[in-house]
């Protein structure tokens, strides 16, 4: 299935009994609210009245599945399809889908809870891995930076370069804008169209409300919500807004550019060649100027991909690709001539220790790179030549924007000849770290 | 025993359980230098399945088994065959990433 409208998603997940916990992620996403709630109810019943819990809540209409009936009470989705919760008995509790109708919720919650076999019922929550450490690090990176940057004698490295004025613009910024020379750049990729070939973006990402976003998912079964992350943190580089709210500091490079977020890989984070190819295709039908791709293989030059990359050239548009996190030879698509290979820095501008080396145009920051991810968590922090990629993809943008006649092998040629030199050999770095137009 | 091999034959039918098995997925790059809904259609003739003919940027994504891919790398116009390589950037929400 090429694409699926979000409403029909959250239809599909609302009268779908039990639902697998990507369709409960859309719904919740597509309500809006950020209440981490599922939708699902958790009814437990009172100590040593399990039976007569769950026979109260087939009273009430409600279809259960019993854990009890699985081998080794190990549930599967497939097993409980077309049921409206599953009974665990060993624990006293039951998961039941709630009436979509909110009214109906409301009774069915008091009649429930008035049942004197039931103890409590309160909503399902989401559970989450992803650690808000990295949020946390995160904010203390940016608020290290900026201490660093009025004297505060901060511990940790200084960014080299910055003269007075500057050090006032950038307050706020990740390191890796301020090493770009974002902040005081005033172009903001105004008219410029950015493919980032992902694995989607989070659609209702406030940072991104009222920004003209065309989509596309080429992984069949999966509309283009990112419920990965790696999606929304590269867009959020490349395309981030330029005053974040509160004081979240400013992690987008082409703050006003036009996204195009072509999904290639799944919620799992893996994909095939066809649909890469077919996401590039896309983009390049659309000529999009700049086209992000971090994602590849330890392969072998693709003759597919340097097609690709010829075709975006000819027809007026660049693609960046991320050179890889193996420490070893850069791979495909990024190793393909005419495709433009990114390796990644670390915050004292020294490449990375994973980045890959050997077929390497330029640098960008990717180490510790602060950006957005999905709702709820929002900001992440994450690291990799694939971090690296979308700093070039922006400033590609940037550079686009201060002259018609720079798009393809020119705009190749312009990001090349402005970099910025760094003491290390052109197979690890490149012609150096990547900058923002100062005109 | 040998006689009992012989049994899935009379299923008869236009392609063998056998070769549908054996199906693979496979990136075709053309050389820009024949229109490429040409090239398609020879794949087909050779018994490739075409899934996406991507015009933009000549390259055709297939499936098809050992001896079909084998005539393909024939069809004119076509530079090169390879597998459809998986890609995969790790899981969800992981700090380190491709």
């Amino acid at each position: 299935m090429a694409k699926r409208t979000r409403r029909a998603g959250a239809a599909a997940a609302a009268s779908e009994g039990v639902n697998d916990v990507d369709q409960l992620l859309l719904a919740a996403l597509e309500r809006g609210d950020d209440s981490l709630t599922t939708g699902r109810y958790l009814v437990t019943f009172k100590e040593g009245a399990a039976k007569e819990g769950a026979q109260a809540l087939s009273a009430r209409g409600l279809r259960t599945a019993d854990a009890r009936d699985f081998a080794d009470q190990a549930i599967t989705a497939a097993g409980v399809a077309g049921a409206d919760g599953i009974v665990l008995p060993e624990i006293g509790v039951a998961v039941i889908a709630a009436p979509s109708d909110g009214a109906k919720a409301m009774d069915f919650e008091a009649e429930a809870t008035a049942d004197p076999a039931i103890e409590s019922i309160d909503p399902e929550h989401f559970v989450f891995i992803y650690s808000q450490m990295d949020f946390l690090r995160g904010f203390k990176s940016a608020t290290d930076a900026i201490a660093r940057e009025m004297g505060g004698g901060a511990t940790g490295l200084r960014m080299p370069d910055l003269e007075t004025e500057e050090e006032v613009q950038v307050l706020g910024a990740t390191w890796g804008l301020v090493a770009c020379k974002v902040p005081s750049s005033h172009r903001s990729g105004n008219g410029i169209k950015v493919a980032v070939l992902d694995t989607g973006m989070d659609l209702g990402h406030p940072d991104f409300a009222g920004r003209p976003v065309t989509s596309q998912s080429f992984v069949a079964g999966q509309p283009v919500q990112d419920l990965h992350s790696h999606g929304t943190h590269c867009i959020g580089t490349s395309c981030g807004p330029q005053s974040p709210p509160g004081t979240t500091p400013r992690y987008g490079i082409a703050h006003r550019a036009r996204i195009f977020a072509g999904k290639v890989l799944s919620n799992s984070g893996s994909g095939t060649q066809a649909g890469i190819l077919a996401g590039m295709n896309w983009a390049i039908a659309n000529r999009c100027t700049v086209i992000s791709m971090s994602l590849g293989g330890q392969i072998p030059v693709q003759p597919s991909y340097t097609a690709a990359g010829q075709s975006a050239l000819n027809n007026g548009c660049l693609i960046v690709a991320a050179a890889g996190n193996s420490g070893a030879a850069t791979g495909a698509p990024a190793n393909s001539p005419t495709i433009m290979s990114v390796a990644s820095l670390d915050q004292n501008l020294a490449p990375s220790s994973f980045s890959n080396f050997g077929k390497i145009q330029i640098s960008g920051p990717g180490r510790d790179v602060f950006s957005s991810v999905p709702r709820p968590t929002r900001y992440g922090v994450k690291s990799g030549t694939s971090m690296a990629t979308p700093h070039v993809a922006g400033c590609a943008a940037l550079w686009a924007e201060t002259n018609p006649g720079l798009r393809g092998q020119a705009l190749w040629n312009k990001l090349l000849a402005t970099a910025r030199p760094l003491p290390f050999p052109p197979a690890r770095v490149g012609r150096g770290l990547v900058q923002a137009p100062q005109i | 025993m040998a006689k009992k091999k012989v049994v899935p034959v009379k299923r008869g039918g236009k392609a063998s359980p056998r070769k549908s098995a054996a199906q693979g997925s496979w990136i075709v790059t053309t050389s820009g230098n024949r229109a490429i809904a040409d090239i398609a259609k020879d794949l087909k003739a050779a018994g490739v399945a075409v899934e996406q003919t991507l015009h933009q940027i000549g390259v055709l994504t297939v499936k098809a088994d050992k001896e079909a891919i084998g005539k393909a790398r024939a069809v004119r116009g076509v530079s090169d065959v390879s597998p459809d390589h998986p890609v995969n950037i790790g899981p969800p929400n992981s700090r380190d990433t491709w």
